[in-house]
């Protein structure tokens, strides 16, 4: 899809260009806020897997409108990313103990308000097998998050809605006081992808944070069967403003109420993919010389 | 009472295949296991092993010797993993009887498996199950109970994407871990402190997730493939510089890998599997099986056959001994054949400029070569490359200009020459060569062709001189002589440029002449043509002109048309019209194209359009052509096509200095032969012999000939065992019951549009009748038009990306023949809207509406756009009658429905929750007066018509059903009611109750489920007045129904009548089958297809 393309086709794709997002992804966050508050009274956010940073830009613009004390986030990534003021970064993996401790010690010591995590694997095709890797991901975000968020806080994750989503729900409800599943408006209807806003945090009593063993989706059961009408299925909310835009809707790229249109380079181009060499060997002509 | 949903047909990615014996391969999609045979390609037997779970891989149990203790008597037993589950199963490999798989026991994990591997404990000779699990642990469980022996964790602790085992014994066991972090880990399993056992080799380099791992047969290398698109051998016996070899080709990620003795095979994204030489690390073969997705394979133990499991749900055995031989990559792979001295064939003066002119390869061991100097020699291949010459015969004429061409089985040589002559050689015939030379043209000869005649020894053969004059003879083979008469001249417009290109079929009754503009000429052949005597000064009488009826000239672009091939549309169809066939052409834009023939009386013709041409012909019928497919089979040129034997076409291209020669039959051309050459040689030859395939091809003067022997051919380098559907996810599906058989048409992601027959059975099939690719984005909607009554002829309506409206006409041949793989259906474009300048608009749905004597077309669009539009009688034209722009949402979903007293509902779902109500029969009416006066209108608002907007979901209305309660008893006023029922976003099913008035909609009851499903609802059907059917990517079909008591209280919730899992991944379609007499099926689409019967006790 060529970029004029993609700008008529994805019309948050162009406000983020425009109004310098790193990705379409910060109206979700600051649409699932408008719907949750996700942000009131937070004073310390962790942002994981936080590349290429459009969260943590959202956290660290919004947080510091809450109050009169300094708002602090901390964004953690395996990979590194380009530097953003009024956030600290940790480049570690979310699941060692070490990156929790890093964490707790940025905010000297105290516990965080609110955990989000955008992150998500690059997809097979094999919709099973997405789901579980991603599961695992909120899993180990859960996991960490278990460290380092105070009794109360909230947290907030990608999710694919897939065939399995009910065992995700009941292991985040066993941690969390509500869970709500959330769709912005800026998240395509066609996508499988939905975001879970867990609100006050409340580990079962006999539970002790331990990093050394991942924690795993629970299994059906009766309480929460494969078929029937008692699965486990958690309030469904739509955020965001009506009257705001559609991401499924094409649009032209003259819009009311907007400034002129003007193509955009994106505020951040994409980290290096693991099929570079390969893309390199295309551009070299190699594959048309081999068979 | 008890609803209950069975399912009847499933097919998806093929995600598993095992080889259980030389001769059956078993394949798992879904949670389904099916057992085939590689000699009748027939499915055997099948069986669902996981009810919620997709098989994953597939381990089948080694014997430790031989015929002893993993195969007890002819049983194989196997591993079948997926998921958190995982199961024993016995499979029978005899080759008759029925219920050869036979589940023993199935067991579930508390961790993702990522492979399985059967194993013995060396004390006890117990046989055990090692599992490896996603968190890098290892399951060791028995076999018999499924209890957990030995659980073993490394101490590394990554999320795993692949893993393999190595060993026989639990002492000896090998773990290599692919994580998530770009490494393979390899781990031994130690019973004793199996809590945290550390990494013995780690291996780095790859850059991007581990998919796939093997061990080579004696577990000394390893062979890894990656998100990076690489594949690396690693040598496991170096401390150091344990990277062999990192190999690039796939054009996608890799999924799997088998490493053989010789080749190292490995499956992909990009739909091929690719072989790869071990010593060289090569590629030395490219299997192509599908659009997208390889997910798995497996080879036999003797290592000559590869399964592939595709994700079009296609299961494909690749023969390994076709490998070497089918690739021509040496000089010295190939025969060169230089002329002999001049002294011993030439007893005139020599030729300075001797060289060969031309040649036909005649058998497989003969050619004949036409000299600068004027001889025709026979060459004879003998054993070790010997040649010995004969020479046939010498010609003042021949000399210094000389054509050649021979028919396809080499039985029948004409050489063209400098005045005009045409000389016809029979090679075959005894007791030396037969010859005839005549003079029918009057300047030198350009082009010859021979093609087979009706019979055996009949051949039609087209010249073409300089001036462009094209005339049709036909030889036959008599006894020992040849029999030369003319027939017809073809009469070729001048300015067309040269004609290259020429098919007859007398039977069907056309002919067919391609030329260097890309221009296509039909010529229709009178029934009695008498043939006309040939004398060697040429012809006796005038020839019969035939005019052609059409012509399509750009048919290629501006490309040479160099092929042209007429086959029957129907095999053994008695239908009206026997001329109706298909010309399938091709041509130096590298492209192969096929067009619908048929006669129609001049009413029913449609407009000529960008696919279509019509032409005149006597009684007031019409010709007309329409394209039905374009298919780019080379970046180079296809120089050549001819059908080997019935339906089995093949092509040769010429690329990149290579010729390859193609098969063009199977859903994906396969490449039977390829070799280097000198660039697009004009003069090149196949032959097909019972001994294989002799190609040649002349160049610098010399002639280099390759033979692949018979065993190596096509034939036996893949069988396909099962077809697939389509790679990319199926967007819409719709169905029609006709003549006593299911049709079901679909389109998707892929941009076809394929139409299906479904067969109930034991192994329920799905058959393919046709399938088309002219969307040019994907299609997202496919409803047929509601027919009159049962009909052969019936018309499907598609829809999607870059707002294509198109029309298909759907013939079906009403003969009851059994044979499934008929090809009596014809899917032919019969209008279209074509590609809008914004390319990114999206028609999101349709729905048809039929009306007495128009059909009209409601559709929804990504802009926030409802348009209505209305095709004629004949379903030639779309014409847009109205449409609304003033919504703010996309458009999701649409329905319509005829609510009594000649007035049509139309309902609109969007992304913002809303449910639109239209009135549209003013339309309606309007379009039935149109088809009267022929008048068009102009485009008409259609918010004058919308009735009311309803509030419905938080969310958009992925799916709408309406329908019309014929229960009036409590209708207020007369007004009609009808139910209106919608899926969303959000999870929840609706159904309301709504009362049409004059000018409102209103909401009479409403029953909801807001927690339905666990994800959007895709799909949503009216079943009845009462029930309603869904399905969600939560992959959970379900009944809802209607409360029977307190119908009108105002928050009634829906009540489950039945939920059944789904094997269909993704799914985005639900359509309703109502069978005449049984009971109603549910038909899923989405990453596959599944069959549901909706059964009541």
């Amino acid at each position: 899809m060529g970029k004029i393309s993609k700008d008529k086709r994805d019309v948050y794709y162009r406000l983020a260009k425009e109004q310098g997002w790193r990705a379409r992804s910060a109206f979700k966050l600051l649409q699932v806020n408008e719907e949750f508050n996700i942000f009131e009274g937070v004073t310390r956010a962790v942002d994981l897997c936080a590349a290429p940073g459009s969260w943590s830009q959202v956290l660290s613009k919004e947080l510091s409108k809450n109050s009169n004390e300094e708002a602090q986030v901390v964004a953690v990534d395996l990979q590194a990313m380009a530097p953003l003021p009024g956030v600290t970064q940790i480049q570690g993996d979310i699941t060692k103990l070490t990156t929790a401790k890093q964490i707790i010690s940025h905010f000297d010591g105290a516990q965080a308000d609110l955990v989000v995590s955008d992150g998500a694997p690059d997809v097979t095709g094999l919709h099973d097998l997405d789901e579980y890797i991603q599961a695992q991901l909120i899993l180990a975000a859960l996991n960490i998050t278990t460290h380092v968020l105070r009794p109360g806080g909230t947290f907030v994750a990608k999710i694919f809605r897939g065939k399995d989503v009910t065992l995700l729900y009941a292991q985040l409800k066993t941690f969390f006081g509500t869970v709500h599943i959330a769709k912005p408006r800026s998240s395509r209807n066609s996508s499988i992808e939905a975001f879970v806003v867990c609100m006050d945090y409340n580990p079962p009593v006999d539970y002790v944070p331990n990093m050394a063993n991942p924690l795993m989706d629970v299994p059906y059961d009766a309480s929460n069967p494969i078929v029937g009408s008692n699965r486990f299925i958690v309030p469904f909310v739509a955020c965001g403003d009506l009257r705001g835009f559609d991401a499924d809707m094409t649009y032209p790229l003259e819009i009311e109420d907007c400034e002129p249109y003007q193509q955009r380079e994106p505020t951040q181009t994409p980290i290096s993919p693991p099929y570079k060499r390969a893309l390199e060997l295309k551009r070299s002509n190699f594959f048309n010389n081999t068979l | 009472m008890v609803t209950q949903l069975v399912s009847r047909y499933s097919q998806g990615a093929v995600t598993a295949v095992a080889f259980v014996s030389d001769t059956a391969v078993l394949s798992a999609s879904g949670g389904t296991l099916a057992l085939h045979s590689i000699d009748t390609q027939k499915p055997i037997d099948q069986i669902t092993v996981f009810q919620y779970a997709r098989i994953h891989g597939v381990s089948v149990q080694e014997s430790a010797s031989n015929e002893e203790k993993g195969r007890q008597g002819n049983c194989v037993r196997v591993v079948v993993y997926g998921s958190k589950s995982w199961a024993i199963v016995n499979v029978d490999c005899r080759e008759s009887g029925c219920e050869r798989i036979r589940i023993e026991s199935v067991h579930t994990a508390d961790d993702w498996i990522k492979a399985a591997h059967w194993v013995r404990d060396r004390e006890t000779d117990r046989q055990l199950v090692a599992l490896a699990t996603a968190h890098n642990q290892v399951i060791v469980a028995d076999a018999e109970h499924g209890t957990c022996v030995h659980r073993i964790s490394c101490e590394e602790r990554s999320i795993l994407y692949a893993a393999a085992f190595y060993g026989h014994f639990t002492d000896e066991l090998l773990v290599a871990a692919g994580t998530v972090f770009n490494q393979i880990l390899l781990w031994p399993i130690r019973l004793q402190d199996s809590k945290s056992i550390p990494v013995q080799q780690r291996l780095c380099g790859n850059e991007g997730v581990i998919f796939g791992i093997s061990f080579s047969e004696d577990g000394q290398v390893l062979a890894s493939v990656s998100d990076d698109r690489s594949l690396r051998v690693w040598n496991l016996h170096k401390q150091q510089e344990q990277l062999v070899a990192t190999a690039y080709g796939h054009q996608a990620r890799i999924w799997q890998s088998v490493i053989l003795d010789q080749f190292v095979v490995t499956a992909s994204e990009d739909g091929t599997c690719r072989v790869w030489d071990r010593q060289m690390m090569e590629t030395v073969d490219v299997w192509p099986q599908c659009t997208k997705n390889v997910w798995a394979i497996a080879a036999n133990r003797k290592q000559s056959l590869v399964a592939a499991g595709g994700g079009d749900g296609s299961v494909v055995v690749w023969s390994l001994e076709a490998v070497r031989g089918k690739r021509v990559e040496q000089e010295s792979q190939l025969d060169v054949t230089y002329l002999p001295p001049q002294l011993e064939y030439n007893s005139g003066e020599p030729r300075n400029t001797e060289r060969i002119r031309g040649f036909a390869l005649t058998a497989w061991d003969q050619a004949l070569l036409t000299t600068d100097s004027g001889h025709i020699l026979r060459c004879t291949w003998n054993q070790q490359h010997g040649k010995s010459w004969t020479s046939v015969l010498s010609d003042p004429k021949l000399i210094g200009y000389s054509m050649v061409a021979s028919s396809t089985d080499g039985s029948l040589v004409a050489v063209g020459l400098r005045d005009g002559s045409v000389m016809l050689l029979a090679p075959h015939l005894p007791p030396s060569i037969s010859m005839q030379m005549a003079q029918i043209h009057s300047s030198v000869v350009r082009t010859l062709i021979i093609l087979p005649g009706a019979a055996p020894g009949l051949f039609e053969l087209i010249t073409v001189d300089a001036s462009g004059q094209v005339l049709w003879t036909r030889a036959a083979l008599c006894d020992s002589e040849i029999q030369w008469n003319a027939i017809a001249a073809l009469n070729v417009p001048q300015g067309r440029a040269q004609s290259v290109a020429a098919a007859i079929n007398q039977k069907l009754g056309w002919a067919a002449i391609g030329t260097t503009s890309g221009c296509l000429f039909l010529f229709e052949l009178p029934p009695l043509l008498s043939e006309l005597q040939i004398s060697p000064q040429g012809l006796d009488d005038s020839v019969p002109v035939l005019m052609p009826v059409l012509q399509w000239p750009r048919a290629h672009g501006r490309h040479t048309l160099t092929a042209v091939v007429l086959e029957k549309t129907h095999p053994e169809s008695t239908s009206k019209n026997n001329s109706d066939c298909t010309i399938v052409t091709c041509g130096r834009d590298g492209h192969v194209q096929r067009f619908s023939l048929r006669v129609v009386p001049d009413a029913e013709a449609p407009k000529e359009a960008n696919n279509v041409r019509c032409g005149d012909m006597a009684n007031d019928m019409k010709v007309v052509v329409s394209r039905i497919s374009c298919e780019l089979l080379t970046e180079g040129w296809v120089e050549g096509m001819f059908e080997q034997e019935k339906g089995q076409l093949h092509a040769v291209t010429f690329y990149r200095k290579r010729l390859e020669l193609m098969d063009l039959s199977g859903t994906v051309p396969q490449v039977v032969l390829s070799s280097i050459s000198s660039g697009a040689s004009k003069q090149w030859q196949v032959l097909f012999t019972p001994h294989g395939i002799r190609i040649g091809f002349m160049r610098k003067g010399h002639l280099a000939t390759y033979c692949l022997p018979q065993q190596l051919q096509s034939s036996h380098i893949c069988r396909i065992l099962v077809r697939g559907i389509s790679s990319l996810d199926i967007r819409a599906i719709c169905a029609l019951q006709l003549n006593g058989m299911m049709l079901v048409a679909s389109g998707g992601e892929d941009c076809y549009v394929r139409l299906h027959r479904y067969t109930a059975d034991v192994i329920s099939e799905m058959c393919l009748l046709a399938s088309e690719r002219r969307h040019s984005s994907a299609v997202r909607c496919a409803l047929f038009v509601p027919s009159c009554g049962e009909n052969d002829v019936q018309y499907l309506v598609t829809a999607g990306g870059g707002c294509e409206l198109r029309c298909w006409q759907v013939c079906v041949s009403s003969s009851q023949s059994d044979n499934l793989s008929d090809s009596n259906t014809t899917m032919i474009e019969w209008a279209v809207v074509p590609k809008s300048d914004s390319a990114d608009l999206r028609i999101m749905d349709i729905a048809v509406i039929r009306t007495d004597s128009s059909v009209l077309v409601a559709a929804a669009y990504s802009d926030a756009s409802v348009r209505l539009w209305r095709m004629d009688t004949h379903f030639h034209t779309f014409d847009c009658v109205a449409q609304d722009y003033s919504g703010t949402h996309c458009v999701l979903s649409i329905a319509a429905v005829d609510i009594g007293n000649g007035r049509t509902l139309l309902v609109s779902g969007a992304t913002n929750g809303q449910v639109s109500f239209w009135d549209i029969t003013r339309f309606v009416v309007d379009a039935d007066n149109m088809a009267c006066s022929k008048q068009l209108l102009p485009v008409a608002d259609l918010r004058s018509s919308l009735l009311a907007v309803h509030d419905v979901h938080q969310s958009g209305v992925n799916s709408i059903d309406i329908r019309f309660t014929t229960d009036n008893t409590t209708a207020c006023e007369g007004n009609p009611v009808v139910l209106v029922a919608t899926g969303g976003d959000n999870g929840g099913v609706t159904i309301r109750e709504i009362e049409i008035g004059e000018t409102q909609a209103l909401l009479r009851m409403e029953a909801r489920r807001i927690d339905a499903h666990a994800s959007s609802v895709k799909g949503v059907v009216l079943l009845g007045n009462d029930t309603l059917g869904s399905v969600s990517t939560d992959q959970r079909l379900a009944i809802w129904s209607l409360p029977k008591a307190n119908p009108a209280s105002s928050d009634t919730q829906l009540s489950l009548l039945a939920m059944s899992f789904t094997q269909v991944a993704d799914p985005s379609a639900l359509h309703l089958v109502q069978h005449c007499k049984k009971r109603p099926s549910l038909i899923v689409a989405g990453m596959g297809v599944e069959l549901f019967d909706v059964e009541t006790d």
